[in-house]
């Protein structure tokens, strides 16, 4: 540092005495001093420029041939601005896109639960030898919590939800019951008060406590500062908050957004039909553990097992036990259906990057060819070979860098857009894909790597023209057709990956088409839905009973509804199925075999308010109650599977203690996804079986959302403090089942289309060139009597060609590709004809279209200016 | 490397380079502004203000120099060790800076002038290709 100042003193030094001698000579010459002066300094220049540039000498040499090299790879591109434009647009599509679906991606995958320390978290599981999954007892928590050698934590929890307030305004929150240890097992530090600790495990009922996020302090306690110790109602019932969560931090469910936690010693309160703290057969709880940093998963797994068979043998006296499957966070719940499109989304993204690349490639190429001359003067005056590549080079960092930035600029916007595929649900869904550091460097790693890509190629090949060839003509002689080459299977390259992208969105898009007319079993349209949660806000059953038929009652009375009913669970939601094993009177199951059927709670007129027909018998009606023979429907597969041979009618299973008579059967439909194979159904009415979450089904003669008003004062005519959620048309619901489909198709059909247009500009930037480098020789065909209409068909020719070479090749691309997108198809097989075609025409039609101009351009060479010119 | 990247800059009209607007005086590529400080200063020798008027005498004032350019390349020529600078004192017993040629800049300036004249004769091939193949 001094050693510079002293330097630049010293040359500072060294011109002023260069200008005192100037003076002196102009003195001498018999100029007066001032004039001397004046004209010395003009002589001189400009001094802290001299300065400057002498400071830019003493740099390392590299360093200045770079800022040289930038210099004039900057000239080049401001002297060609529609070449920069159209480089710098490509490559910002490219990169942006890619970026906007790594944030995505990182959101679902990397950073699935934001504000959690997600390395060596994973979800614990069960698994028993007859196949079911079941989760975790208080009971079996506390001890294995204890006994294990292999967790640095484990934590269990319970999703609900549950009403804030009080008569005057309550509002649904969906929270967690927790351990004391979940926060810290999550890593989560409080951003106001404290967490739960040891001792609030311990004395059941008696820490009525809760910790908010971050989110509900802001918005409905206004981010009240004294929020500490202030007094709630949590399903009507007195807490105290005494902790409020990090900004970041919402929960330990990818996707989900919580905002409550309570102890779970105080389930009680807070958790209707959950089994109990006491009870070692009551598996409410899931659990989550931090693995020791040097310990495997299989490790831990194996251990948590072997407590697991500790545990049957001391408490059932069994040698049957349940096996621990852990699972890393991002592969759980919506994980497990974002993260396959997610991975699908970059992989094109990718693709379109390449395919951006190639164009940039072949814009760089044909520009070199351009400058052929002033490349092979450098070269005959012994420039080096490295120089010039890095010159080039440098043109296309340049390039790199301004895409790279426009690209940053569209970022964030466009990774909100995520947000707009959320899916209806009254469950608190909520992404967050925010782009950060991470991202900004990926993108930068990207342009570095794209630079090379698209730079490379066209350096090489530039610095090695045929000197002599190039001196002497422009049109190109061998090394010409050589470098046409190249650029050919470039453009034949782009147009098969464009191909595979247009297919793979084709296929996708018919799904959703598919899977929209897909008969789900019942008729979704024109049903509204509104849910309740009758426990929380003060119900028992026998009260919830009464409120259920009175609110049913009201709701069937409004004119324009044809029919009311409730049901637990909505089929094809988020929500989940449950399912129970039973016993079937009269049918003696294999070895092994359990009878398993999924089971659902509805109300009386179920069936004719949703469409579903009945095959036989009767369906529930409010003469069934808890005073009368306790009945169940069945499914057409669960009679056709353990009661063939008989009148399913009057046939009785079991499920716990109680035999259940069957009244009917319904036709099958669908309730978890529209491509799940056929599974036995049971059918509880909700007049013998209560559930305190219920969704009511309301058949409007119009537009459902028009009866959300009416619906919800009959409701509150009977509970005016009773909260609703998820008002929407039953058809909205549903479409949670195809989410995926639907992000994955519109995003695919927004990249094929990208892909395609890309593959468009340059075939038409391929064509145009060789148009201008054939002019010549299209002037003489033209002048020895050759019809416009044949240089035209020549040229369009050219493009088909080449077209035809990349759809072929496109086609086997394809062909191996959609194969592995199979999981997401619905009812259209992955080498679906139709699409294929239909894609490859629509590809050829845009292909002609833009070998169309340049086509135009060359008939109307005028022969004699074109031959005359070189 | 480094004997070709004059050649380079050559090529480059970099902005430090000195124009001046007046059309019957050479622009002065930097590349030969390093030979002629060289080849200045094979007579022995000599401080910048002495360079600058040297070039300008010697090239009968063709070719004109910003002097302030002139330190930008006498350092550029310190670095790569074909110059090295003392300080002295002038003919009138003033203190200055003297540039001197080095070993390395004596031989520099041999292959620097060969290639210069090949260059010339390239150029002037390249700009009169017509004349020649009218002529065969």
């Amino acid at each position: 540092m001094t050693r510079r100042r002293r330097a630049l003193d010293h040359l500072r030094e060294d011109i002023g005495d260069h200008v005192e001698r100037e003076i002196q000579d102009n003195i001498d010459r018999g100029m007066t001093p001032e004039e001397a002066r004046t004209a010395a300094l003009h002589k001189f220049g400009n001094v802290t420029r001299v300065l400057e540039d002498t400071r830019a000498v003493w740099l390392p040499l590299w360093w200045e041939q770079l800022l040289q090299d930038i210099r004039f790879g900057a000239r080049m591109l401001r002297k060609s601005p529609a070449f920069t434009i159209a480089a710098v647009v490509t490559l910002a599509l490219g990169i942006g896109a890619n970026a906007t679906v790594f944030t995505w991606l990182k959101a679902v995958v990397f950073n699935p639960l934001p504000g959690v320390d997600a390395a060596n978290l994973v979800s614990v599981r069960w698994r028993s030898p007859q196949g079911n999954s079941p989760s975790f007892s208080w009971p079996d928590f506390v001890d294995i919590r204890g006994r294990n050698q292999t967790l640095q934590g484990l934590a269990v929890g319970r999703m609900t939800a549950m009403s804030l307030g009080s008569d005057d305004q309550v509002d649904r929150v969906w929270g967690m019951l927790v351990s004391a240890n979940y926060f810290d097992t999550m890593g989560v530090k409080p951003a106001l008060g404290r967490t739960f600790g040891a001792d609030e495990d311990q004395n059941p009922g008696g820490h009525p406590i809760a910790i908010i996020s971050h989110h509900l302090w802001q918005t409905r306690f206004g981010g009240d500062a004294g929020i500490i110790g202030r007094p709630v109602l949590l399903n009507r019932q007195k807490f105290t908050i005494v902790g409020v969560t990090p900004e970041p931090f919402q929960g330990s469910i990818l996707g989900l957004r919580l905002d409550m936690w309570v102890p779970a010693i105080m389930q009680q309160a807070i958790f209707s039909n959950a089994g109990s703290l006491d009870q070692r057969a009551s598996h409410w709880l899931e659990g989550w553990a931090r693995i020791k940093p040097n310990v495997t998963p299989a490790r831990a797994e194996a251990e948590l097992t072997a407590i697991s068979a500790q545990l049957s043998r001391e408490f059932y006296k069994s040698n049957e036990f349940a096996r621990a499957v852990t699972t890393p966070v991002w592969k759980e719940g919506s994980g497990r259906m974002l993260a396959p499109v997610m991975f699908l989304l970059m992989t094109v993204a990718g693709v379109v990057l390449l395919i951006a690349c190639a164009n940039l490639s072949n814009l760089l190429l044909a520009r070199s060819a351009a400058r052929g001359r002033e490349i092979a003067i450098r070269l005959a005056l012994g420039v080096s070979r490295g120089r010039l590549i890095r010159l080039h080079l440098v043109e296309s960092g340049l390039i790199a860098i301004l895409g790279c930035a426009a690209a940053f600029a569209a970022v964030p916007a466009a990774s909100g857009l995520l947000g707009n595929f959320t899916p209806a649900t009254d469950i608190p869904v909520r992404l967050v894909a925010r782009p950060d550091a991470g991202v900004l460097l990926f993108g930068l790693g990207l342009s570095s790597l794209a630079t090379l890509l698209f730079g490379l190629l066209p350096a090489l090949r530039a610095s090695r023209p045929q000197i002599a060839d190039s001196l002497k003509d422009d049109s190109g002689g061998s090394a010409g057709s050589r470098r046409a080459w190249l650029r050919n299977s470039l453009v034949v390259v782009q147009v098969s990956l464009s191909l595979v992208l247009l297919v793979a969105a084709g296929l996708l898009l018919k799904s959703l088409d598919r899977a929209r007319d897909a008969d789900p079993g019942f008729d979704p349209r024109n049903v509204l839905v509104t849910g309740v949660d009758l426990f929380p806000n003060g119900y028992d059953i026998p009260r919830g009973r009464i409120a259920l038929r009175q609110m049913t009652e009201r709701i069937a009375a409004l004119p324009g509804v044809s029919a009311v009913s409730t049901i637990r669970r909505l089929p094809l939601g988020l929500g989940g199925t449950s399912s129970s094993s039973f016993t079937v009177e009269g049918y003696v199951p294999a070895r092994d075999e359990e009878i398993m059927a999924y089971t659902h709670v509805v109300g009386p007129d179920y069936f004719h308010t949703m469409n579903t027909p009945l095959v036989a018998g009767r369906e529930f009606t409010t003469s069934d109650t808890s005073l009368t023979q306790n009945v169940v429907l069945v499914n057409q597969t669960f009679a056709k599977r353990y009661l063939s041979g008989f009148n399913p009618i009057g046939q009785r299973v079991r499920s716990s203690r109680e035999w259940l008579l069957i009244v009917g059967v319904a036709k099958d439909s669908k309730f978890q996804s529209l491509n799940e194979p056929a599974a036995p159904a049971v059918y509880f009415p909700v007049t013998q079986s209560f559930a305190s979450e219920v969704n009511f089904l309301v058949r409007t003669s119009s537009d459902p959302m028009a009866f959300a008003r009416p619906v919800e004062l009959a409701i509150h005519s009977v509970d005016s403090a009773l909260p609703l959620y998820g008002v929407r048309p039953l058809a909205a619901s549903i479409g949670v089942a195809f989410f995926a489909q639907r992000l994955g198709g519109s995003l695919l059909s927004f990249f094929a289309v990208l892909a395609l247009g890309l593959a468009a500009v340059g075939m038409y930037a391929v064509l145009a060139y060789s148009v201008t480098q054939l002019s010549r020789e299209l002037g003489i065909r033209m002048a020895l009597g050759a019809s416009r209409a044949g240089v035209l068909r020549l040229v369009l020719g050219h493009g088909l060609k080449l077209a035809g070479a990349g759809l072929a090749l496109g086609l086997a691309l394809a062909l191996a590709v959609t194969r592995l997108m199979r999981s997401l198809l619905f009812g259209v097989s992955a080498t679906d004809v139709p699409t294929i075609a239909g894609v490859s025409a629509l590809l050829l039609l845009v292909i002609c279209a833009a070998s169309l101009l340049p086509g135009r351009r060359a008939t109307q060479i005028d022969p004699i200016l074109a031959i005359r010119h070189q | 490397m480094l004997h070709l990247d004059i050649l380079l800059e050559a090529l480059y009209p970099s902005p430090r380079m000195s124009t001046q607007d007046s059309t019957d005086r050479l622009d002065l590529l930097q590349g030969t502004l390093d030979l002629l400080i060289l080849q200045t200063l094979l007579v022995g020798p000599a401080h910048g203000h002495a360079i600058a008027k040297a070039i300008e005498r010697n090239s009968e004032e063709v070719l004109q120099v910003e002097q302030g350019s002139l330190y930008p390349a006498l350092h550029r020529l310190i670095k790569r060790g074909w110059i090295s600078v003392t300080d002295g004192t002038s003919e009138n017993n003033r203190r200055a800076k003297f540039y001197r040629l080095t070993a390395r800049g004596r031989k520099q300036l041999r292959v620097e002038t060969n290639k210069w004249d090949r260059l010339a004769g390239a150029i002037a091939r390249i700009l009169r290709p017509a004349r020649e193949g009218r002529q065969s």
